[in-house]
C-alpha cells in the first residue's frame, strides 16, 4: 500500500470509528431518561469524547498532510484545558437540569464531541505522539469518573457484615450515639473514652466529674463551639484544640452525650438527666469561640 | 538534531526552576523546625497552626522538590534536543503560582487537611474559612497545569531525539543485542531514561490529578454533588505517591550527569540499567495502593498488586543504579568536591530510605508502621537525605566544574558532617519514634514522641546551620567566577545524542 493509500485509509477508520463510538454513545444506551443513573451518563459521555477525539486527530492529520505546520506550542493550552473543561460540564448535579431540556441536551452532547476534538486536534498540532495520549488521558479521565464522581457508593456486604460484627453497645447507652461517637469523637478520645495520654483528654470518669461539677452547659458548649487553652484533666496537663463540631444535628449531639456520660463505667450523677436535642438547640446561637468555652470551664472550678 | 550546548539563556532556565526550588525547600525546612519544636514542647503552636503548617510544609516541599527536579533534567534533555524555553518557562509559571495559593490556604486560611487533602477532610473541618479550600484546590490544579506541560514537552523531546519509543526503550539493544551493537548504534545516554517514564508516567499521573482536582472543586462549589471517597483517595494516592517519587527520579539523571564529571569516566548506558527502568515504567503507577492497606474496603487482589508493583518499581532500577555508582567511583582517582560527597551520600539516602518504604510496603509490616513516624522516617530519608542532596550536589557541581578556586579541606569537612549529620539525627529520631509507635500526624505526641522530637530538632538545627555555611561556600565559589571572567568548560559532558538520535523513527 502506498503512502497516500495507507494515510487515506487511516484516516478514513479514524473518522469511521469516531462515528460509530458517537452512535454508540447515543443508541446503546439510549436517549437518557431520569432514572439512568450517573454512572451510565458518564459513561456515555465517555463514548462522546472518543468519538470527537477520533474525530480530531482524524482532521489535523488532513489538514497536516495539506498544509504542513511545524511545532505549535500555543495549541498545548487548549490541549490541556479541554480536557477539565469536559470534566467540569460532567457536573453531576446539573445532568437533571439538563435531561428535562432536549435541546440543551443535544447541545451539551455536541459540546462533548467538540471538546474531545479540540483535545486531540490540538495536540496534534503540537506533535503526534501527544494528540493520542491526550485522547487517550481524557477517556480514562471520563472512565474513572463514572465511579466516584456524583456516584454514591453501594454498600458492600462484605464490608456490612464487618461492620455489623462490631460489640454490642452496653444496655445504658443508646446505639446511636456510639456511632455518632465512634465516627466523630473517638479518633482522638478513643473508642473506650480513655484519651491518649498529653494528647486528648479522657472522658471515661472526666465526663462524669464534669457533671457534677455543674458543668453540663459547659458540655455542650465545648462540643458546640470547641476549646482551646490548656487544661488538667487527672493530673495531667493537655493542650490540644477542640474543633467545634455545629454541623452535627442537634440530636446526633444529644445521643453521643448521653453514651459517652454512661459507657466505660460512666454514669450520670444524681439529678442529671439525660441530655436532650432541645437542650443543645438551645444552646445554639450563643456565638462563642472556642476560647471563651475554656473561660467558662474555669467558671465552673475546674482546672 | 542536536541543540547547542550548555548556551547561558538555557542555564539561567535551569538555575530560575533550582534557586526557586532550593529557596522553597530551606524556607519549609525552618517551617518543619518549628512543627518539631512544638512537639518537643519547646514552643506551643495551636493545633490549627501545626496543621496548617503542616500542609505548607508537605505540599510545599513536594513542589518545590519537584521545580528541582524538573529544571535540572530539562537542562540535561536540553543540552542534547532543542526545546522551547518559553514553554519551560510557562510550566515554571504556573507551577511557582500554584505554590503561590496554596501557600495563601495555608498561611492566611489556616487550611490544614494535609498535602494529600483526602476527601472529604478539606470540606468538614470548620475553622478554616471555605475560600482557602478554593484557593488550595485551584493551587493544585495550576500545579498539575504546569507539570503537565512539562512533561508533554519532555515527551516530545526525547521521543523526537532518540529515536522514538523503540529507541528510548533501547528495543533493539535488549531483543536483538548482536544486531544492535554490529549496527554500531548506541543507547541514548542514561539521564534521557528517567526523562522518557517520568514525563510518560507523569502525564497518565497527571490526568488523574486533573479529573480529582475538577471533581473537588465541583463539591465545593456545590456540596450536593457526592464523591466516593475510597475512589478518591486511590487516585489521590495515583498522583501523589507517583509525583512524590517522581522526584527521585528525576534528580537522579543529575547524578548520571554530575558524578562523571567528578570521577572522569562517563556514565553508560547499559541494558540492565534500561530495564530496570522498564520496570520503574510500568510499576511505578501501580505502586500506589501500598497507601490504602488500612482500607478494608479496598479489594484485597489490588492490595497484592500494590505490594509487588512497590518492588518491582524501585528496587531493580534502585540496584543498578547504585552498583553503577560504586563501580564509576572504583578506581577512578574521584575527586571529592562538596558536589560529589552530596550526591553519593544521596544514593545512600535513596537506598535507606527505599527499605524504609519497602518496609513500610510490605502488608505485615505496615499495619504496626504505617501510622506512626516510621512513614516520615522513609520519606524524609528519601527526599531530604537523597533528592535534596542530588540538587544541591548538582548545583555544587555546576559551580566546582568551572572553578579555578576549590573548596579548603576543612570546608568540605566541616559542611559534609553539619549537612550530613544533621540529615542523620534528624531521620534517626523518625526512625526510632516510629519503632516506638509514636503516631504521626498528631501535633501533640504521647511519649516517647516528645524526646525524639526535641533530638529532631537539634538535627534540623545542625542541619541548618550546615546548609547557611554552604551557601556562603557557593556564594565564594560563584563570585570566584564572575571575578575571573573565564569560561571553563564543563569538565566532562555527556556524548552528543546524534547517533542515537538518527537512529529510529521519531516520534513524529
Amino acid at each position: 500500500m502506498t503512502g497516500s493509500r495507507r494515510f487515506a485509509a487511516g484516516t478514513i477508520a479514524l473518522v469511521l470509528i469516531g462515528y460509530v463510538s458517537i452512535v454508540v454513545a447515543w443508541l446503546h444506551l439510549g436517549l437518557p431518561s431520569p432514572d439512568h443513573s450517573i454512572k451510565d451518563h458518564h459513561l456515555q459521555h465517555l463514548f462522546f469524547l472518543i468519538g470527537g477525539g477520533l474525530w480530531g486527530i482524524a482532521l489535523a492529520r488532513w489538514l497536516a498532510r495539506r498544509h504542513p505546520h511545524g511545532q505549535q506550542s500555543a495549541w498545548l493550552a487548549p490541549a490541556l484545558l479541554a480536557p477539565m473543561a469536559a470534566m467540569f460540564l460532567m457536573w453531576p448535579s446539573a445532568y437533571p437540569y439538563v435531561e428535562s431540556r432536549p435541546f440543551l441536551h443535544a447541545s451539551m452532547h455536541l459540546v462533548f464531541v467538540g471538546l474531545g476534538a479540540l483535545t486531540t486536534f490540538a495536540g496534534y498540532r503540537y506533535t503526534r505522539v501527544v494528540s493520542w495520549l491526550l485522547g487517550g488521558s481524557l477517556a480514562v479521565m471520563a472512565w474513572l469518573a463514572a465511579f466516584f464522581f456524583g456516584v454514591t457508593p453501594q454498600p458492600d456486604p462484605a464490608v456490612e457484615a464487618i461492620i455489623n460484627a462490631r460489640p454490642v453497645a452496653p444496655a445504658t447507652a443508646s446505639a446511636h450515639g456510639q456511632k455518632v461517637f465512634d465516627q466523630i469523637c473517638a479518633s482522638c478520645h478513643m473508642p473506650t473514652g480513655a484519651g491518649l495520654p498529653g494528647a486528648f483528654p479522657p472522658l471515661a470518669g472526666h465526663l462524669p466529674e464534669l457533671l457534677a461539677a455543674g458543668g453540663r452547659d459547659y458540655v455542650k458548649q465545648v462540643v458546640l463551639y470547641g476549646l482551646q487553652g490548656a487544661i488538667t484533666v487527672g493530673g495531667q496537663t493537655y493542650n490540644s484544640v477542640m474543633p467545634p463540631w455545629q454541623q452535627l444535628s442537634d440530636q446526633e449531639i444529644a445521643d453521643a452525650l448521653n453514651y459517652a456520660a454512661t459507657a466505660w463505667g460512666n454514669a450520670l450523677p444524681a439529678g442529671e438527666s439525660s441530655f436532650e436535642a432541645s437542650e443543645i438547640a438551645a444552646a445554639r446561637g450563643q456565638g462563642l469561640n472556642a476560647q471563651q468555652v475554656h473561660d467558662a470551664r474555669e467558671r465552673v472550678g475546674l482546672p | 538534531m542536536s541543540a547547542s550546548t550548555d548556551s547561558f539563556p538555557v542555564r539561567r532556565i535551569m538555575a530560575l526552576y533550582l534557586m526557586t526550588g532550593l529557596a522553597l525547600v530551606v524556607l519549609l525546612m525552618v517551617v518543619g523546625l518549628l512543627m518539631r519544636m512544638s512537639q518537643a514542647g519547646w514552643i506551643r503552636l495551636t493545633s490549627v497552626d501545626f496543621y496548617a503548617l503542616m500542609t505548607l510544609h508537605g505540599a510545599g516541599m513536594i513542589a518545590a522538590l519537584v521545580l528541582c527536579g524538573m529544571g535540572g533534567l530539562w537542562y540535561l534533555i536540553r543540552r542534547e534536543v532543542a526545546m522551547s524555553a518559553s514553554l519551560a518557562l510557562w510550566a515554571y509559571g504556573l507551577a511557582v503560582g500554584g505554590v503561590v495559593l496554596v501557600a495563601a490556604a495555608a498561611a492566611f486560611g489556616k487550611f490544614g487537611a494535609a498535602w494529600t487533602f483526602l476527601y472529604p477532610l478539606p470540606f468538614l473541618n470548620p475553622t478554616w474559612p471555605a475560600w482557602s479550600i478554593g484557593a488550595f484546590l485551584v493551587g493544585m490544579t495550576l500545579i498539575v497545569l504546569g507539570w503537565s506541560v512539562w512533561c508533554i514537552q519532555m515527551l516530545e523531546a526525547v521521543l523526537r531525539g532518540f529515536g522514538g519509543f523503540r529507541g528510548v526503550l533501547g528495543w533493539d539493544a535488549v531483543f536483538t543485542p548482536k544486531a544492535f551493537a554490529a549496527s554500531g548504534r548506541k543507547l541514548p545516554p542514561p539521564q534521557v531514561l528517567p526523562a522518557f517514564v517520568i514525563a510518560l508516567d507523569g502525564l497518565l499521573a497527571a490526568a488523574a490529578a486533573s479529573l480529582l482536582g475538577v471533581a473537588l472543586l465541583v463539591h465545593w462549589l456545590d456540596p450536593s454533588v457526592p464523591l466516593d471517597a475510597l475512589w478518591a483517595k486511590n487516585i489521590t494516592y495515583f498522583f501523589g505517591h507517583d509525583l512524590a517519587n517522581f522526584i527521585i527520579y528525576m534528580l537522579i539523571a543529575q547524578v548520571y550527569v554530575g558524578l562523571p564529571a567528578y570521577a572522569r569516566r562517563p556514565w553508560k548506558n547499559t541494558r540492565v540499567l534500561t530495564l530496570g527502568w522498564w520496570g520503574t515504567l510500568v510499576f511505578l503507577l501501580l505502586a500506589f495502593p501500598h497507601h490504602l492497606y488500612m482500607d478494608f474496603a479496598q479489594p484485597v487482589w489490588i492490595q497484592y498488586l500494590g505490594l509487588g508493583a512497590s518492588y518491582v518499581s524501585s528496587i531493580p532500577v534502585a540496584v543498578v543504579t547504585v552498583f553503577g555508582g560504586l563501580l564509576l567511583v572504583w578506581r577512578s582517582g574521584m575527586r571529592w568536591g562538596l558536589g560529589s560527597i552530596f550526591m553519593y551520600a544521596g544514593m545512600a539516602g535513596w537506598i535507606l530510605g527505599g527499605i524504609g518504604a519497602l518496609l513500610d510496603a510490605t502488608i505485615q509490616f505496615n499495619l504496626h508502621l504505617h501510622n506512626t513516624l516510621w512513614v516520615p522516617a522513609h520519606f524524609h530519608t528519601y527526599l531530604l537525605g537523597a533528592s535534596f542532596l542530588f540538587a544541591i550536589g548538582w548545583v555544587f557541581a555546576m559551580l566546582e566544574g568551572r572553578s579555578e578556586n576549590p573548596t579548603s579541606s576543612a570546608m568540605r569537612w566541616t559542611i559534609g558532617v553539619t549537612v550530613l549529620g544533621g540529615i542523620g539525627l534528624l531521620v534517626a529520631t523518625f526512625y526510632l519514634a516510629g519503632a516506638a509507635s509514636v503516631p504521626r500526624r498528631y501535633d501533640v505526641e504521647p511519649a516517647p514522641g516528645p524526646v525524639f522530637a526535641g533530638w529532631g530538632s537539634v538535627g534540623a538545627i545542625i542541619l541548618l546551620i550546615g546548609l547557611a555555611v554552604a551557601f556562603f561556600e557557593g556564594m565564594r565559589i560563584w563570585r570566584g567566577l564572575k571575578q575571573a571572567r573565564t569560561h571553563v568548560e564543563w569538565p566532562w559532558s555527556p556524548e552528543p545524542a546524534t547517533q542515537t538520535a538518527r537512529s529510529g523513527g521519531g516520534a513524529r
